[in-house]
């Protein structure tokens, strides 16, 4: 017998429907076999709903808005911050968009989209995530213009409100059980447009997502840990992403990293793993200056350094419930062209979120050829 | 008054069958009386039990009053033991419900030949005139027996039938008890057979038979 | 010893052997005795499980509620303002009480599982996706889905895909056999579905799980103006508001195991007679004392072990029959939300063989005593006294119980003190019954001296009587609560019935806010219109109602009122003088000791009042104390008030002028109802009610037939010899079976003589008594000759039908035992 049926249930509810449906097989068979992943979403023929495809002219402030079209999608923040106390603080905060099927949407309570966001909050103390869910349509949680026309993506009172139509200059705030953050963030750079302008490839099989980033946010504010204010200041990098299908059937899941080099430059790099050994490896780095250079396979490398066993906490999802996990926390990326050949590595080992989409999220060091800090993501683990 | 006719019964115990009666014939005239004797389990009940047609013969035929009794139905037995029989039992079999009187009063109120007269007379008779309004438990031995004697008369019946009357009394009761049934049923013209192992009860009797091995042997 | 123990346990159960009857009439007598008994404590037990369960809400804690200052509703767009301001252990619930197309009743519950703070074990059951891929979009869109727990769905007769048509026409979302945690019998969907069945954007009540005193501090600070928050853990307490209803149920569940012992003491007794010999030759052969004790009390625990074991089995499907009746009783009386799946309790199973341990034992240790008694005693030579010593004293203690009872009724002045007294009626009529049918019989015997056959007739039930006696007294039980509490639901329905006649004496009810004064009064069709309006507060503990009531309005008047002078509706109509002139319920005379011409003081908006109680009015079903204002006076006390909806009077014969007028002037078709449906639905909820009441009654009388049947049958054999002898004497069968039946016929006609008017005081206790106590109201005590003249219709033709089955093969064993009278 499961040991906490309701999570189960939460996550069986939305599993298999938001975040979800992302990725649900094709057959009812293979659903049936695929139940306890539930990632599965991810590999879910988009049947119905907009596909991606490349060559696609981005727009913006509207790409900055629900694209309701395609299955899923979703906004992206990771924070590598300083305290004034000179220690280091973590700040994750995503909000994920789902439709339930391709149908139009009859919006309002009958909405097709339904919404869940995560906020994790990494400090010396420890690390605390919460994830919340609600429909759209109802005016709980989603990302839409003001009347003023500026920008706002909010999930009940955690809330990102812009000055702008445009996500920056803003205003963040969430919270998890203990903790809370306001940050301010601001972004002067242009948007990174990743893969191939926009068009990012996630496997040889045409899984692919539309994904650009702003990967130099400037952020000031205050952390309270435990009710303790705590100022604190540094970089942000936002992903935007959305598609209707972006696993294959044949992906477990995938490697992540985003950092801050020393010189100014920001490299984000990802594989996505094949059951074969074969990973689809992809990524990019942003010059200073903001000139952008496309890392193909041939281009970089992503290397796991040795396994560390976490103990993760039950798992809202159910699947995975305190267990004991092998995860690949230090890594050897290269870059031979830029002549980038770092390690990165965490001081902060337990950053599972054990939430209905059970990942790590963590901040980690760069050292080597280049000095930094950035984030690292690993999920079907 | 009773007439068995070649009667063969039969019964099965186990694995042994036990011969009742073989080629058995037997008769009593009215207002004869006799006593009938045997070893335990030769039969004597059983032979009883076919005069007064609660049980059925092998082959044979079983007249009483001259009918055989072979041929009739179940309510028509019922009436032929009201109005013809008089039975006697060792453990007396009284009603416990009822008086002495209504006890003995019983049978003759069902048959409908109650005499009122009559029943003072028998109880007069039989010593038991002050006991009428008592009910059986509050009667001795000896005397619940006088009142069954007075059931199995009083109705006048043509034949009474005494399964070991005196089994469960002292001997110097039943010496009198034994005598009034006599006296009684012969007043009463009635013929009367009465089973005993007592060769001293016997002798109160005008003729002793002995049931051995289905066979009946008159004695003396 | 051991061996012998074996020996002897071997040589006493061979009787089973050869008496396969009286084996089956133990463990039925224990069987039923522990099923019911368990049967109604799983009932119970399950019950209770549900209220502690109270502040839980389809699996997530709703220790908070949150409603409407001025609204009956929430809107909904103040929930996600809560939720926006960060308060997201709210979520939004509508709740439902409606009846379907064919009168079942409904309860519908809606809320967002996405926003649920989900604490306890989720959905029926593990292993199931409780949505398939699509599973959710079904739930949320269109067409939606309506989850049936599947009791309920049998309860409704709903299949899979089932859409369930309300009164007034209305589809339910297509049918899905599923339910959540705390489900109960409640039909759960989404909120989405339920705002748009319902056509609103208004829910019942807002739910919240823990909030901290900052957060409470917060909220109150932000919406206090327009939200109240309360405490669901500070409301009435289900398990004491419920107490009596469960006393009633463990008293009839006690009831049944009387009986059943009754069938056990019965049986053991005569098994135990029959064995006498057995016994005595087995300690003539050198079978010491204690193997004997011991080798029956092995076949005790033996019998008690099957009796208990099969009892708890029997009791599975038995408490889940009655549970839906529980639960809909709970639901209706006291709103209290109860699961009508019982749960299963390991605990009972002890229980119940400790109860047929006892119960053995007792049915073991009488004859065992008697018995010994018995060789003892020199032989009765009891005259013709027409009564023992024990009967006497028996039915001394019958007298005395009924003054005890007569005395101690105005003392007690508790649920159980009112049981108590139930009991002491109970038991006077057991200890009365014996010298009455003795003292009948002889009366008989005297009376009819001239006949013999009477004289007989009636000399057998003393001899029978012996027999029967614990049979006639588990029928005089179940008969007197039956009685009772047939009178009870009766009177109470009667009452019910002419008090809703008047308080729903209006043809329409539209709900507050959607028309007006003046709109009314140019509609032609309207007769009358009237409006209440109320204020809440707590008075002694408890919730008061202050209504303001038209004093024109037809629903109240005169003949309402209970103890007031004559001249006390006028007064009360006048208003304002010196001292407010008010009527109060019930409750408040019975619960808090208010009398005609007390005052209590009271706040109102223009200070605190001296409000004057002039009369009651009766006021069923209401858990709170209520006082009724002139409305006009109300209105200068209470200008803020909260008004209630309307009730209308129609013209004659225009209600289908209404119906029209009212869609006209724009009343939905939910913001109005029929009167006429209430009263129906509430007589339907009333009817549902006390379903379990009659259930139970009709599975006691059920056991007293089987009592009845077992004594008849052991009677029969105890006195086959008996039997024979008056077949050797020439009686025919019909003199025999009227001889024989007579008894069991004279003692049923006595017990139904002596169950009628303790059924009557019972009834009374149970009204005037245990009502006042528990509920705070009075009725009027109506003893129905009609369902009383069935009743005992149906007993006899129990005892009738027992008296046959058990004669049926008495033909042929009274032929063999003619056979060996003889020879015996």
């Amino acid at each position: 017998m499961r040991r906490d049926g309701s999570r189960r249930f939460l996550f069986t509810s939305l599993g298999n429907s938001l975040f979800t449906s992302l990725f649900i097989v094709a057959g009812a068979t293979a659903e049936l076999a695929q139940a306890q992943d539930p990632y599965q979403l991810l590999r879910e023929s988009g049947e119905g709903f907009a596909q991606v495809q490349p060559g696609r002219a981005f727009i913006f402030p509207q790409d900055h808005y629900p694209h309701e079209r395609f299955k899923i999608e979703w906004w992206y923040l990771t924070a590598n911050l300083t305290g004034s106390d000179g220690r280091d603080y973590g700040i994750h905060w995503t909000l994920f968009r789902q439709a339930m099927n391709a149908a139009s949407n009859p919006g309002g309570w009958q909405s097709s989209q339904t919404w869940m966001a995560h906020t994790a909050i990494s400090t010396p103390l420890g690390f605390e995530f919460s994830q919340r869910f609600a429909r759209g349509g109802i005016g709980q949680a989603g990302v839409a213009a003001t009347q003023q026309n500026t920008f706002e993506a909010w999930m009940d009172d955690w809330l990102w409100q812009s000055d702008s139509s445009a996500p920056f200059p803003g205003v963040l705030s969430a919270s998890t059980d203990n903790q809370r953050f306001n940050l301010t963030l601001q972004a002067t750079d242009d948007w990174v447009l990743q893969g191939k302008n926009g068009f990012s490839q996630k496997s040889d099989l045409g899984q692919a997502s539309y994904y650009y980033s702003q990967p130099f946010i400037d952020i000031t504010g205050t952390v309270w840990v435990a009710n303790e204010p705590i100022e604190v200041a540094g970089k942000g990098w936002l992903d935007r992403e959305w598609s209707s299908q972006p696993l294959a059937d044949n992906q477990a899941g995938w490697d992540w990293v985003s950092l801050h080099l020393s010189d100014g430059s920001a490299l984000m790099v990802y594989q996505l793993r094949h059951d074969s050994g074969e990973h689809y490896i992809s990524g990019s780095w942003v010059s200073g200056s903001g000139e952008v250079t496309t890392l193909e396979a041939d281009d970089v490398t992503m290397t796991p350094q040795s396994e560390t066993r976490i103990t993760t906490e039950s798992s809202a999802a159910g699947n995975d419930e305190g267990e004991i996990k092998a995860l690949p926390l230090e890594w050897r990326v290269r870059v031979p062209k830029l002549g980038i050949d770092v390690s990165v590595t965490t001081n902060r080992p337990n950053s599972w979120l054990a939430t209905a989409f059970p990942y790590w999220e963590g901040p980690v060091t760069v050292e080597g050829s280049h000095q930094g800090a950035g984030y690292l993501e690993l999920t079907g683990y | 008054m009773f007439e068995l006719k070649h009667i063969d019964k039969a019964f099965r115990d186990r694995e042994d069958e036990i011969h009742v009666a073989r080629d058995l014939s037997w008769s009593l005239g009215a207002g004869d009386n006799a006593a009938l004797m045997g070893e335990s389990g030769a039969g004597k009940t059983t032979l009883m039990n076919i005069i007064a047609g609660l049980d059925t013969v092998d082959a044979g035929e079983v007249l009483v009053g001259g009918e055989p009794i072979a041929g009739l139905s179940q309510a028509e037995l019922t009436t032929f033991r009201r109005n013809r029989l008089g039975l006697i039992f060792q453990k007396f079999h009284l009603v416990p419900a009822l008086s002495a009187w209504d006890n003995a009063a019983l049978q003759a109120r069902l048959a409908g030949a109650f005499d009122k007269g009559f029943a003072a007379h028998l109880f007069d008779m039989l010593g038991i005139e002050q006991l009428a309004h008592r009910r059986p438990e509050q009667l001795s031995g000896g005397q619940q027996q006088r009142v069954a004697i007075a059931r199995a008369l009083m109705h006048k019946p043509q034949l009474v039938l005494a399964d070991e009357p005196t089994g469960n009394l002292d001997e110097a009761t039943s010496d009198t008890v034994i005598e009034l049934l006599v006296s009684a049923a012969s007043e009463a013209d009635a013929t009367l057979v009465v089973v005993t192992h007592s060769a001293a009860i016997a002798s109160h009797l005008s003729h002793t038979w002995r049931l051995a091995s289905g066979a009946l042997t008159r004695a003396a | 010893m051991t061996r012998a123990v074996l020996v002897t346990l071997a040589t006493t159960l061979a009787f089973y052997r050869q008496n396969p009857l009286q084996a089956l009439f133990v463990l039925i007598g224990l069987v039923l005795g522990c099923g019911l008994y368990t049967a109604v404590a799983q009932i119970n037990a399950s019950a209770k499980a549900s209220y502690a369960e109270a502040d839980q809400i389809l699996g997530a804690s709703a220790q908070w509620r949150i409603t409407d200052r001025l609204s009956t509703e929430v809107a909904i767009d103040d929930y996600i303002r809560l939720r926006r301001a960060g308060f997201t252990q709210v979520y939004p619930i509508i709740e439902r009480r409606l009846a379907s197309a064919d009168g079942a009743l409904i309860s519908i519950i809606a809320t967002d599982l996405l926003a649920l703070p989900l604490t306890t074990a989720g959905t029926d059951s593990e292993g199931e996706n409780p949505f398939g891929s699509s599973g959710w979009s079904r739930l949320t869109q269109s067409p939606f889905e309506a989850w049936v727990p599947s009791q309920t769905a049998e309860r409704l007769g709903v299949v899979e895909g089932e859409q369930i048509r309300l009164r007034d026409g209305t589809l339910l979302p297509p049918a899905a056999i599923r339910s959540q945690a705390q489900q109960r019998d409640q039909i759960f969907m989404d909120l989405g579905a339920a705002l748009s069945l319902f056509e609103t954007d208004r829910v019942s009540y807002l739910a919240a799980s823990g909030l901290t005193a900052s957060e409470r501090t917060s909220f109150v600070d932000q919406f206090g103006d327009r939200l109240v928050l309360s405490n669901q853990s500070e409301a009435l307490d289900l398990s004491q508001l419920t107490q009596s209803l469960h006393t009633n149920l463990t008293a009839l569940g006690l009831l049944s195991f009387v009986v059943g012992t009754f069938i056990v003491f019965n049986a053991v007794n005569f098994s135990l007679h029959a064995r006498r010999e057995t016994l005595r030759v087995l300690s003539d052969l050198g079978a010491v004392r204690e193997a004997i004790v011991t080798a029956i009390a092995i076949e005790s625990l033996v019998w008690a072990l099957l009796g208990a074991l099969l009892g708890t089995l029997l009791a599975q499907p038995l408490s889940a029959a009655l549970m839906p009746a529980v639960a809909a009783t709970m639901q209706n009386i006291y709103g209290a939300s109860v699961s009508s799946l019982p749960v299963f309790n390991a605990g009972l199973f002890w229980e119940a063989l400790l109860l047929a341990l006892a119960g053995l034992s007792l049915a073991l240790v009488l004859p065992l005593l008697r018995a010994t008694s018995e060789s003892s005693k020199s032989p009765t030579t009891q005259d013709d006294t027409l009564l023992t010593r024990r009967d006497i004293a028996s039915g001394a203690i019958g007298v005395a119980l009924l003054l005890l009872a007569y005395v101690s009724y105005p003392v007690a002045s508790t649920v159980v003190q009112g049981f108590a007294l139930l009991a002491l009626v109970l038991f006077a009529g057991i200890a009365l019954l014996p010298v009455i049918v003795l003292l009948v019989a002889a009366l008989g015997k005297t009376g009819l001296k001239q006949h013999w056959l009477a004289r007989w007739a009636f000399a057998d039930v003393t001899f029978q009587f012996p027999h029967l006696r614990l049979a006639m007294m588990a029928l005089l039980l179940t008969l007197i609560a039956n009685i009772g509490v047939t009178s009870l639901v009766g009177s109470f329905r009667l009452a019910l019935t002419d008090w809703l006649e008047t308080r729903l004496s209006a043809d329409i009810y539209v709900t507050a806010g959607v028309v007006d004064d003046e709109t009314l009064a140019t509609e032609d069709w309207v007769r009358a219109a009237h409006q209440r309006v109320t204020t809440e507060m707590t008075f002694s503990g408890r919730t008061m109602t202050v209504v303001g009531v038209d004093v024109e309005a037809p629903d109240f008047g005169p003949a309402n009122i209970i103890d007031g002078g004559p001249d006390a509706f006028p007064r009360w109509s006048a208003g304002g003088a010196e001292t407010e002139g008010v009527f109060a319920n019930e409750q408040l005379r019975y619960l808090a000791g208010i009398e005609v011409g007390d005052s209590l003081a009271l706040m109102t908006e223009l200070g605190t009042r001296s409000f004057e109680v002039l009369g009651f009015f009766h006021d069923y079903g209401n858990v709170n104390f209520a006082l009724h204002l002139p409305s006009k006076r109300f209105e200068q006390l209470y200008p803020n008030a909260k008004p209630q909806g309307w009730g209308i009077w129609v013209k004659n014969d225009q209600q289908q002028a209404a119906e029209l007028g009212l869609s006209e002037l724009g009343v939905g078709p939910t913001q109005w109802v029929s009167q006429r449906e209430v009263l129906t639905l509430s007589m339907t909820i009333f009817d549902r009610t006390f379903a379990i009441t009659r259930a139970l009654n009709t599975l006691t009388l059920m056991v007293a037939a089987v009592a009845i049947f077992a004594s008849l049958l052991a009677v029969y054999q105890f006195r086959r010899p008996e039997y024979a002898l008056w077949r050797s004497l020439g009686m025919g069968w019909l003199t025999f079976f009227a001889i024989s039946g007579f008894p069991i016929v004279l003692m049923t006609t006595l017990v139904m003589a002596l169950a009628l008017p303790l059924g009557v005081a019972l009834s009374w206790l149970l009204i005037h008594k245990i009502n006042v106590i528990s509920f705070g109201w009075t009725m009027p005590v109506i003893v129905d000759a009609q369902p009383i003249t069935f009743l005992f219709f149906v007993v006899a033709a129990v005892v009738l039908a027992a008296f046959v089955l058990a004669s049926l093969n008495q033909r042929a064993a009274v032929n063999n035992a003619l056979k060996s009278l003889a020879g015996e």
